[in-house]
């Protein structure tokens, strides 16, 4: 077993590749996907912690967090579906009406 | 007291059904509940003339200890009595002006809520009940000037007046709140024992500048006077109440109010006299160069105002005297004048005093009427104004400010001031007799309230012995605390006051004579010098400001978004980190565990890969990948549940957003190179310090003490051997039912956004 | 496990559940029935709050400690569901009008309802947790409930990527706290007084904070909103803008306060600086109501942060009092812009939500006028409405912890707001008629939860003490 800190460094190189995925890539699926990885990350160090800790009730926030981003995913496609269909696109950069 | 705001109030709500089952005399039978409200305030004259006070307190907002607290004394009653007589006039008078008007139900309603809210104003005991009444002062005339105005151009007016009026009412808020920081109390009566803690405190300039703001914008001091004129679009009758005796002196009323809690300092006198000064001869001198009417009286009235806010910044028991009979003298002759300007406007059509003239063959009674209102205006005697100039020009010799500055700026806008009142009161009847058409039938509603306001300035010669002991000295008092014997007499002896008042006459009556040499009208310094150009510039400025910074912030480009929120929170974590001085980390790299490094290479490097790769597909996969690393680290942790549950889910994201992807079109998916560039120098100075704080995590102490309840108990309760499982049914019974309504609500969602999209 | 007295704590949340899922049912197997849902939905709404009212226990944890059934937490959930309540009446005839007229409707209004009080309740971080997203998701789905319009499938878009990314800065802070203290649970992370002094347990509370913050729109997580409130259709701005932001504060608020993290006060109060600053700034450029009204609302969240900021006694009851006011006079707002939006024909827009289209709104209709004049000058902060006291209870809280410049620059700031309401009372006032001659129908449903929104307001502000009589006879 490894020690914790590698752990947590993992999880924080996972989460920073993460929101690297969000801010470069353009196609919103990618982007979610990228979101995704981000909670990866998270369920990694709280997985870490909890195992440290001796303490399972992170482990169940750990699965309520996989669950939830299923959820997450299923909606967030039904949206950008929902999207190309009227825009035919789902490239951010192209879906800018709303502002100022 | 109580009493007479509830009486006003609820006239105003029953205005609507009065009007409606009333009509014809409507006016008549609403001003009984102002006129009700004055008689009573005449009752209670016994206890105030002595000096005395009297009070009434209500609980109101017990969780933050504010009260409504009454406080009548002099003062008060001066100005409650001014309100309410021409709350009574203002509503006869209406009767007969908003005949022809829709919605007059309402526009009573508004009057008299007005007349109620100005009431409380000037009764109000403690700082939150007079902002409170205050703001709705504001609020009622919006309506009383909305109700009639569709014309485009009065919008703008319209709005530079709410604006500058609704600005210095939250100023004056915040000076409260300071003053409530300093005393701990917005009860008067507290303020006012302890005004040297006030006036000592390092705030005190905060406050008085902040309270002064909202004093001098609702009374239209310069540089704020630029409404008033401007508002001059509202009805007669309202412009009569608000914009001569009752609205515009609030702010008036408020300096003599706080005098004694906030006065008496070298910065307060100072301050008051030179606005006051400033005010009083611009507004006279701008006065001189109008035509119409009511502007005229809109910039004498400034001038007015200035001069009692100089009388006030004086200071001495005489100005305050002064002022005091002045607030009487003004409202009683300005409100025949604006009265008698709608009764030339509405049957004249005109209010332009170069082409009115010879109106006393059409109306006499009028004519009469004004003209007397004209020489009050000028302050002869034995019109009351006339002992109210003298005793300005005697307390404006008799001060320390200045030296002989405020007596010549006093003569001077006097001297101006009775030319306007002249050229308003007298020109428009007198010389030839201009083409109308006949008699104008004026009646008896419409002419009494014009006629009792300019009999009263002179009926008071009566009763000055009555009036001084039982209004005007009494109200003084309350101002200066000390009772200040000032007697009210029409013959002072030959001094200079009285040389000052004949230098006035004099000089007004020769402008008036030589009009026509001066030719006041081509002096066009007013706009020119006018703060509204201030107003405007400022007004534009924010809005672009507005503008660019909408650009910049709300791009509508879901990118930027994000790089606001990451470049902020770098800089805030960074900040925090360096303040709580954590990076202390040690960073040991042990060889153990090779199977472990290998797995976090593969994790890391799948993930960067996905993030560049420029196949979709492959960083679906990629990411898929990183999922199924983290599931086998889970296994690593004793949660071979959980992985089992991620793998299947990572599985089944995968595949759906692969088919997904599948049907989408094709974009080159990575940016430009400038803006990639930027976006990777922003993501990984973020990456960098997560990273340091989730190292630092491990570097602080930790107590893995596990007051285990779950692992002890779950074998005993439960009967299960699986921890995680155990507690997702049995404890967390709950929480599992809220994560299937997610997984429901998804499934909703999906229904709800795409199946019905079908249809179409 | 599960004890009678625990579900008979429970029984508000248990009747919105159980509304939400019985909506879903008729839904899917009646068709033509959305006005059986509606009924249902406004029926257990009402009973919700009246049950609150009821034989509750004042301090209780139930379900394994995994809810908190306290006065604060009533308090909240009462004013969430208040907001809720009449949002669903005034929605009705609007969704009629934009011909979405489907039960799925008022199952998302009641699910999200559930998720706000699942959250307000939360004792511990995982049923918080499932509470914010179960209530997230069902707010993505409404914003792109007009399917057909791009504008809102854009909002809901946005709000979508936004929110699933703050829920991983969330998380994070999550992760950290537990990290540092051991325990998700909030009793338990109280009874260890030396958490506060380890900066990684505060840099969790931030982070944490932060995914509250872009639920309420705190500057710099403010950007979502005027793009989703402009996007999503009227009714569901008008539940976003209150009753969403509610339950976010009305979770953070007392555990920020509980903790007590004063070392938080300096970024807090920059950030309720700025907030202000930028929302009030901002508004006044704008040209379509609803993001004015956004902009505004962000300007709103300021003031609150500004009582957050404060942590002492007065925060969560001054925090609670302006969000109670800030319901009727934002929805009363939002419910009016949805009155007066014309039917989108074919074009694919939201018609008459821009400025021009009030001016002379007081010749056409004055009653209307009247009511959007008093929710302005509330919102305005002009006594006697009710907004005004919400914000002297939020500044005052800020004064009594020495954060005198705070509330001081917070009135000065918001008096720029005056600036933008004026325009629009202007507007409706002093112009003419812009050309359309329309007819304005004002429903009978909403016309009623405009009249309540607008008598509560005025109500609330003569009678401010009555708030805090409510919950204290009832709860007591």
């Amino acid at each position: 077993m490894v020690e914790l800190n590698y752990y947590l460094g993992l999880s924080s190189i996972l989460f920073a590749i993460g929101v690297i995925g969000v801010l470069v890539r353009r196609n919103a699926i990618i982007i979610f996907m990228s979101i995704e990885l981000m909670f990866n990350s998270i369920n990694l160090s709280l997985i870490s912690f909890s195992s440290f800790l001796g303490d399972v009730t992170g482990q169940i926030l750990v699965f309520f967090i996989i669950a939830v981003a299923a959820a997450e995913a299923a909606i967030g496609l039904a949206i950008i579906i929902a999207l190309f269909r009227n825009k035919g696109t789902v490239n951010i950069d192209e879906i800018n009406i709303l502002k100022w | 007291m109580t009493f007479i705001i509830i009486l006003i109030f609820s006239g105003a709500f029953l205005a609507p059904l009065i009007y409606r089952y009333l009509n014809k005399i409507s006016g008549w039978v609403l001003a009984l509940f102002p006129l009700s409200a004055f008689v009573y305030l005449i009752y209670n004259i016994d206890i105030t003339s002595n000096g005395g006070h009297f009070t009434e307190e209500f609980l109101w907002f017990e969780s933050l200890n504010v009260n409504i607290l009454f406080y009548v004394d002099g003062l008060s009653l001066l100005f409650g009595m001014i309100i309410t007589l021409f709350g009574a006039l203002i509503a006869i008078y209406s009767n007969a002006y908003m005949k022809k008007y829709e919605g007059v139900g309402k526009y009573y309603l508004w009057l008299l809520f007005f007349a109620g809210s100005m009431l409380g104003v000037v009764i109000s005991g403690n700082l939150i009940t007079l902002f409170v009444f205050w703001e709705l002062t504001s609020f009622s005339s919006f309506f009383l000037i909305g109700f009639f105005n569709e014309k485009e151009k009065s919008r703008y007016a319209a709005m530079q007046a709410l604006l500058v009026t609704c600005l210095g009412g939250l100023a004056l808020f915040a000076g409260f709140i300071f003053i409530y920081i300093i005393t701990g109390s917005f009860d008067l009566r507290y303020l006012i024992l302890h005004s040297d803690v006030v006036k000592s405190s390092p705030l005190y300039t905060i406050a008085l500048f902040l309270i002064l703001l909202g004093a001098f914008t609702k009374s239209a001091q310069v540089p704020f006077h630029f409404w008033l004129p401007n508002a001059m679009e509202a009805p007669a009758p309202v412009s009569a109440y608000l914009h001569s005796a009752t609205m515009v002196k609030a702010g008036v009323f408020l300096l003599m109010r706080l005098a004694p809690v906030l006065g008496d300092t070298d910065i307060w006198n100072i301050t008051l006299i030179s606005v006051g000064m400033t005010t009083m001869l611009l507004g006279a001198a701008m006065s001189v160069a109008q035509k119409d009417l009511k502007k005229i009286l809109a910039y004498t009235t400034i001038s007015a105002l200035g001069t009692l806010v100089l009388l006030i910044g004086i200071g001495t028991p005489l100005a305050y005297s002064a002022a005091v009979l002045f607030v009487l003298s003004h409202a009683l002759y300005k409100g025949s004048f604006f009265l008698i300007a709608g009764i030339v406007d509405k049957k004249t059509g005109s209010r332009d005093v170069e082409s009115l003239s010879g109106l006393y063959h059409y109306m006499p009674a009028v004519a009469v009427f004004s003209i007397l209102a004209a020489l009050s205006f000028s302050g002869f005697p034995p019109f009351i104004n006339f002992i109210s100039k003298e005793l300005s020009y005697k307390a404006s010799l008799d001060t320390q400010f200045y030296f002989i500055l405020i007596p010549i700026f006093l003569l001077a806008s006097n001297i101006l001031s009775m030319y306007s009142a002249l050229l308003a009161g007298l020109k428009p009847y007198l010389g030839i007799k201009s083409e109308y058409k006949e008699k104008y039938k004026i009646s008896f509603s419409f002419i009494l309230a014009p006629a009792l306001l300019s009999l009263g300035g002179i009926a008071a010669v009566f009763f000055t012995g009555i009036l001084d002991a039982n209004v005007i000295s009494p109200a003084a008092k309350s101002i200066f605390l000390v009772n200040t014997a000032v007697e009210m007499k029409y013959w002072y002896g030959f001094n200079t006051a009285f040389i000052l008042s004949l230098l006035t006459f004099a000089g007004g009556y020769f402008l008036y004579r030589y009009r026509d040499t001066f030719k006041f009208y081509n002096i066009v310094f007013v706009n020119r010098l006018a703060p509204s150009r201030i107003y405007d510039y400022l007004l534009s400025s924010i809005k672009l400001i507005s503008f660019r910074q909408t650009r910049i912030l709300q791009s509508g480009y879901l990118r930027y978004y994000i790089i606001i929120i990451i470049s902020f929170l770098s800089v805030t974590v960074a900040a925090v980190i360096i303040q709580g001085n954590i990076i202390n980390l040690t960073l040991d790299f042990r060889f153990e565990g090779i199977y472990e490094m290998v797995l976090f290479t593969g994790i890391m490097f799948s993930a960067i890969l996905a993030t560049i790769s420029k196949s979709r597909l492959s960083a679906v996969v990629l990411l898929g990948v990183v999922g199924y690393g983290v599931a086998v680290i889970f296994v690593l942790h004793g949660a071979p549940d959980l992985a089992i549950t991620q793998f299947t889910i990572e599985t089944l994201t995968v595949i759906i957003f692969v088919l997904i992807l599948y049907r989408l079109p094709k974009f080159s998916n990575i940016s430009d190179r400038n803006s990639k560039i930027r976006d990777w120098i922003i993501a990984s100075v973020f990456g960098i310090i997560m990273t340091i704080v989730t190292l630092a995590v491990v570097s602080t102490e930790m107590k893995p003490e596990t007051a285990n309840y779950y692992a002890e108990f779950s074998k005993l309760l439960a009967n299960g051997k699986n921890v995680v499982n155990v507690i997702l049914v049995d404890f967390r019974a709950l929480d599992t039912l809220g994560e299937i309504t997610v997984l429901a609500v998804a499934a909703l969602g999906i229904y709800g956004l795409l199946k019905l999209t079908v249809k179409k | 496990m599960i004890t009678l007295a625990e579900l008979v704590n429970a029984v508000p949340l248990l009747i919105i559940a159980i509304a939400a899922i019985l909506t879903l049912l008729i839904t899917t197997f009646f068709k033509k029935s959305t006005d059986v849902v509606f009924a249902v939905t406004i029926i257990s709404l009402f009973a919700a709050i009246f049950f609150y009212f009821g034989d509750l226990e004042k301090d209780a944890l139930i379900f394994t400690e995994s809810l908190r059934i306290n006065m604060v937490s009533i308090m909240f959930s009462v004013i969430a569901l208040t907001a809720v309540f009449i949002s669903v009446l005034s929605a009705k005839s609007y969704i009629e009008k934009e011909e979405i007229n489907f039960g799925e409707y008022y199952s998302l209004s009641l699910f999200a309802t559930l998720g706000m009080l699942v959250m307000i309740h939360s004792a511990n971080l995982i049923v918080l947790f499932i509470g914010l997203e179960l209530m997230s998701i069902c707010f993505f789905v409404l914003t792109g409930f007009l399917r057909k319009r791009v504008k809102s499938n854009e909002g809901a878009l946005k709000y979508f990527l936004l929110g699933a990314f703050m829920t991983g800065f969330l998380l994070f802070g999550i992760s950290l706290i537990y990290g540092t203290s051991g325990t998700l649970d909030f009793i338990k992370m109280l009874q260890n007084q030396s958490l506060v002094k380890q900066p990684l347990f505060l840099i969790g509370v931030a982070l944490f904070s932060i995914g509250f913050f872009f639920k309420m729109g705190i500057f710099p997580f403010h950007m979502w909103v005027p793009d989703v409130y402009e996007g999503a259709p009227t009714s569901v701005t008008g539940l976003m803008s209150t009753a969403g932001k509610i339950a976010a504060v009305g979770t953070l608020a007392p555990f920020i306060v509980n903790t007590n993290v004063t070392s938080l006060k300096v970024i807090f109060s920059v950030l309720a600086v700025l907030t202000m600053l930028f929302g009030n700034v901002i508004a006044l450029s704008q040209v379509n109501i609803k993001r004015l009204l956004a902009f505004s609302s962000i300007a709103s969240a300021g003031y609150i942060l500004v009582g957050i900021t404060a942590m002492n006694e007065f925060s969560v009851k001054g925090v609670a009092f302006y969000l109670f006011a800030y319901t009727f006079m934002q929805l009363g707002a939002f419910i009016l812009v949805s009155v007066i939006e014309k039917p989108s024909d074919s074009s694919n827009d939201y018609k008459g939500v821009n400025l021009d289209d009030y001016k002379g709104l007081a010749s056409k209709n004055p009653s209307l006028a009247v009511l959007l004049t008093i929710f302005l000058f509330s919102l305005g902060g002009i006594p006697p409405f009710a907004g005004f006291w919400g914000k002297y209870y939020l500044f005052y809280a800020a004064i009594k912890s020495e954060l005198v410049w705070l509330s001081v620059i917070a009135i000065l700031l918001s008096i720029i707001s005056i600036y933008y309401y004026l325009k629009i009372i202007v507007y409706m006032w002093f112009s003419k008629e812009s050309g359309n001659e329309v007819e304005i129908v004002v429903p009978p449903f909403a016309s009623i939860a405009l009249y309540i929104a607008a008598g509560l307001t005025i109500l609330f502000g003569l009678f401010p003490n009555l708030f805090f009589v409510m919950f204290k006879t009832v709860l007591k």
